[in-house]
């Protein structure tokens, strides 16, 4: 079976050949470590003019990702970085108004620093991010020509609160809830115009799944509380959907930390696929399969803040094993990590992950009796 | 003159109520009622952070609610600041604290900065992607009685290990109590690395320094 009617069947909740995999373009670190590629080649090969939207880029990557086994990876949709505004420091202002820094010796990728619309009026002066500028169609564009037949590209069309609360600073539009809801609900339709817009562009394209990047929670839970959300964000996300939907697309949400309490909210929504479902925020695939599995598509859970950097390999299998035999019967799971695979995951760790779920993500899955909660293993120094 | 029970009693209530239209007013009436400045702090603004906490705690509020509670409190603090002594406020503690090297997230630390400064603590508050080093000399330099640290990242929680060891080094850990923190910190990890305390949240960070204070 192909890759994309192995993801779409489990999208829609029917048994594929066998539970397909995702992932976010993963560390370039972890990549070259598995190619044995200089690191320094591939992150200049990203650094060059045409960076991701260059064909080239792709091909070589998504030949990276086959080879791994992954069936689906996505695009940022995010906007055009060269059209970032230099700082001092080797830091710049993005399209939306977030403070990136492009050399962060910690990091393979630039590095969210801060906000830069800290205030109401500096946010009116800044200009709108232009959702059909050339970079993010081209990106698009090319990533679908590179992958071919083999592989389904998700398309990534923006975020609705994730970029805002960063591009504003997290604090003050949490604040704005009370200060000045009018505003947040402006910055907020700005930026689902934007996600429809690029979304309906991408599905022109040929995109099937569009993904928008919007992390509603942290550890505790969500950053907002449920009525908030409800007011703020969910009539955004509705609208959507909707207009996905009505084109035949996916919707999927990326959504970091504990987001429990919305859950129910973000199905009624109209969201088809979540991703990562954060075990280290208490997502637990087990409970969450059980409350929501069958109602929206579960994408990832495998832990990257201690599993996949520091576990054994055995950890690795266990913990895809119970994933799969909790999520996977009856469609509607997607295996890959519990966020992205990170500069700090080991390269085998990662691969054994891959390796697990090819074995035993084969329909029939067979279940396994898992007792106790998701162990997360502290790190052995 | 109103019964500054009751005043105080307003003033808790506009911080547990988010009300930042009318701390300062209230402020401004207690101060004009005579009350000491320290006791619109102690017995009025950090009342209603502690309450905040608790509804916190128990899921009534959520991180928007922290931040805006913060917010009123910072208001009600520029009335009092000018009137507040040096002597009045008994200090809870001292706390040195920072995230680690190679680390830029801030919002949890800024919210146990928050609470804890609302608990009567004083906070050296040393930023972002702090080095080791530079939490070995303010320690030297301010002495604490906690030295509190956090980070986002499972590569940089690492760094907290290291400021552990330099405190070692340099003669000073058994001086201090130390708090790690953030999205990938566990107890078992805290304990591995010769932390005395992980903390879940914010609001557990600032629960916990408070009993090791010994103070409510």
């Amino acid at each position: 079976m192909k890759s994309r009617e192995r993801v779409l069947k489990t999208v829609m909740f029917e048994e594929p050949d066998r539970v397909p995999l995702f992932e976010i373009p993963p560390s370039l670190k972890v990549l070259s470590e598995i190619f044995n590629e200089d690191l320094a080649n591939l992150l200049a090969l990203f650094a060059s003019v045409d960076g991701r939207t260059s064909e080239e880029t792709w091909k070589k990557l998504i030949k990276m990702y086959k080879q791994i086994g992954l069936d689906c990876f996505c695009t940022s949709g995010i906007g055009n970085p060269f059209k970032a505004i230099p700082l001092e420091n080797h830091k710049v202002v993005d399209v939306w108004g977030r403070i990136f820094s492009l050399a962060y010796g910690f990091t393979t990728s630039p590095f969210y620093v801060g906000p830069y619309l800290t205030s109401r009026e500096k946010y009116e002066a800044f200009p709108r991010p232009d959702p059909l500028d050339e970079y993010n169609l081209n990106q698009l564009k090319s990533a679908i020509k590179a992958a071919g037949d083999d592989m389904l590209v998700i398309a990534g069309v923006g975020s609705i609160w994730e970029v805002q609360g960063e591009a504003l600073g997290f604090d003050n539009a949490l604040k704005y809830i009370y200060t000045d809801p009018v505003f947040l609900r402006k910055v907020l339709n700005d930026s689902t115009r934007y996600a429809i817009e690029l979304g309906k562009a991408s599905i022109d394209l040929g995109a099937e799944i569009l993904l928008l990047w919007d992390d509603y929670g942290y550890r505790h839970g969500p950053m907002m509380s449920p009525k908030h959300w409800k007011e703020f964000i969910y009539p955004c996300l509705k609208k959507v959907a909707d207009e996905f939907h009505k084109r035949g697309a996916f919707l999927m949400i990326h959504s970091d930390g504990n987001i429990r309490p919305l859950m129910d909210m973000i199905i009624e929504a109209g969201v088809d696929l979540i991703q990562p479902l954060e075990p280290a925020a208490g997502m637990d695939i087990v409970e969450v399969a059980e409350k929501w599995g069958g109602k929206i598509c579960l994408v990832g859970n495998i832990d990257v803040s201690y599993l996949l950097p520091f576990g054994t390999r055995e950890d690795v299998i266990e913990s895809v094993k119970r994933a799969i035999s909790a999520a996977a019967p009856g469609g509607g799971y997607i295996l890959g990590s519990g966020h992205m695979i990170n500069d700090a995951c080991k390269p085998e760790n990662f691969l054994a992950m891959v390796e697990t779920g090819k074995k035993f993500g084969k329909y029939p899955v067979i279940l396994t009796n898992f007792s106790g909660s998701n162990q997360i293993m502290a790190p052995k120094l | 003159m109103k019964d500054e029970a009751e005043i105080l009693g307003k003033i808790r209530d506009s911080i547990v109520n988010l009300d930042i239209n009318s701390i300062a007013k209230l402020c401004k009436e207690a101060i004009d009622s005579n009350i000491p400045a320290y006791k619109v702090v102690t017995d009025g603004m950090s009342r209603g952070m502690e309450i905040v906490g608790k509804k916190y705690e128990n899921g009534e509020y959520f991180l928007a609610e922290l931040i805006m509670a913060g917010e009123t409190m910072k208001e009600g603090m520029k009335i009092i600041k000018p009137y507040l002594k040096g002597s009045d406020l008994k200090i809870a503690g001292k706390v040195v604290i920072g995230t680690v090297r190679g680390d830029l997230h801030d919002i949890g630390k800024n919210l146990v900065v928050m609470l804890l400064e609302g608990s009567g603590f004083s906070v050296v508050d040393l930023g972002v992607d702090v080095q080791p080093e530079k939490f070995v000399e303010a320690v030297r330099e301010h002495e604490p009685n906690i030295v509190g640290m956090s980070a986002l990242l499972t590569t940089t929680m690492m760094e907290m290990e290291k400021v552990i060891s330099a405190l070692k080094n340099a003669g000073l850990r058994n001086k201090v109590k130390i708090i790690v923190g953030g999205a990938p910190v566990t107890r078992e990890f805290a304990e591995m690395i010769g932390a005395d305390a992980a903390a879940r949240d914010a609001v557990e960070g600032a629960t916990i320094c408070k009993s090791w204070m010994g103070s409510r």
